[in-house]
């Protein structure tokens, strides 16, 4: 649950999430679910030459189960905040 | 429109399911669940290369080892005429909605539409045929 | 989870766990991404072969064989000879054992 808070509070980001095909799309974040699956907009395929499959494509949705990686901004992300927070909810989970 | 009821109305209707397993098999639904469980009558299973066939009299799937399935074109339009008219019974009943709600009206099942579109034919292997 | 909500009645192209490609349109989902497509193609693009495009009709996905649903800009599309465009064969996302 706190990765989702994590990835609700990056929308309107850029971010690039690696598949587990390889496949590696680049996009803004417009909105993630429970699952963690993933809308983005204006999305670029790295090295479109190799992997045309998705041209023509701007807007796609990402199934969380194929996610491997999802890079996100540095500057965008507060580690000590994270850091509290993931603490905060293993002790909940202890309880 | 959910895939499930897209499922549900696919009874009698011929189909072909393939499993994860590159499996296919095509057949008659009997029944199915929302679990994506079915079972299909009079059914042709082919194996992943495609070269060996069996006949089965019924086969029971669980939904779980379903990659996909491939339904008669027409079912879709069916199905939304179906909903459609639901829709407009629970609308005229008195009493407003909890009258006649979610009931596709059992006893149209078979009328129309039975009898549409074959067997789909050609359970294609996977990449090029041969 | 209502994301996929934009893409009804558009049409979408599909890739699969199993590293296959399909296109057409988008006609129901449900909380498990299981997908209805209507008019159904799948693509086959090859490094050098020839293309293939095969229609397949009426599908219902699962959610489980599905990796990305993208709406088709159909402007750009229709401009793209889909024959023509080769490139490298998919990877499945499954692990090799």
């Amino acid at each position: 649950m706190l990765i989702f808070s994590v990835f609700k509070t990056l929308t309107d980001q850029t971010v690039t999430v690696e598949l587990k095909n390889d496949l590696s799309i680049t996009g803004v974040l417009k909105s993630v679910d429970q699952f963690l699956n993933i809308r983005l907009d204006s999305i670029k395929i790295l090295d479109e030459a190799r992997h045309p499959h998705m041209m023509a494509v701007k807007n796609c949705f990402i199934r969380g189960s194929v996610v491997r990686y999802v890079q996100l901004p540095a500057d965008h992300v507060d580690t000590q905040l994270l850091e509290d927070a993931t603490r905060r909810e293993a002790a909940n989970g202890k309880r | 429109m959910l895939p499930l009821s897209l499922l549900n109305a696919a009874q009698n209707k011929p189909m072909l399911v393939e499993l994860k397993n590159g499996e296919t098999f095509n057949g008659h639904l009997v029944n199915c669940d929302n679990f994506m469980n079915i079972t299909l009558r009079e059914v042709y299973q082919t194996s992943p290369e495609g070269d060996k066939f069996w006949k089965l009299k019924e086969c029971y799937i669980r939904g779980s080892t379903i990659k996909y399935l491939r339904v008669p074109d027409p079912l879709l339009d069916i199905v939304k005429d179906e909903q459609k008219a639901a829709r407009e019974m629970g609308r005229s009943v008195r009493g407003g909605p909890g009258g006649n709600r979610g009931g596709r009206g059992a006893p149209s099942r078979g009328g129309r539409g039975a009898g549409r579109g074959g067997p789909i034919r050609g359970a294609r292997g996977r990449g090029r045929g041969a | 989870m209502s994301a996929l909500k934009e893409f009804l009645t558009k049409k979408v192209r599909i890739i699969t766990t199993d590293a296959r490609l399909f296109e057409g349109i988008l006609d129901g989902f449900d909380n498990s991404t299981n997908v209805i497509i209507t008019q159904c193609i799948e693509r086959l693009i090859y490094p050098d072969d020839e293309n293939q495009e095969i229609k397949i009709g009426l599908y219902l996905m699962r959610g489980t064989n599905i990796v990305c649903i993208g709406e088709i800009d159909e402007e750009i599309d229709s401009n793209i000879d889909w024959l023509k465009e080769h490139g490298q064969i998919l990877k499945g996302t499954k692990n090799p054992l």
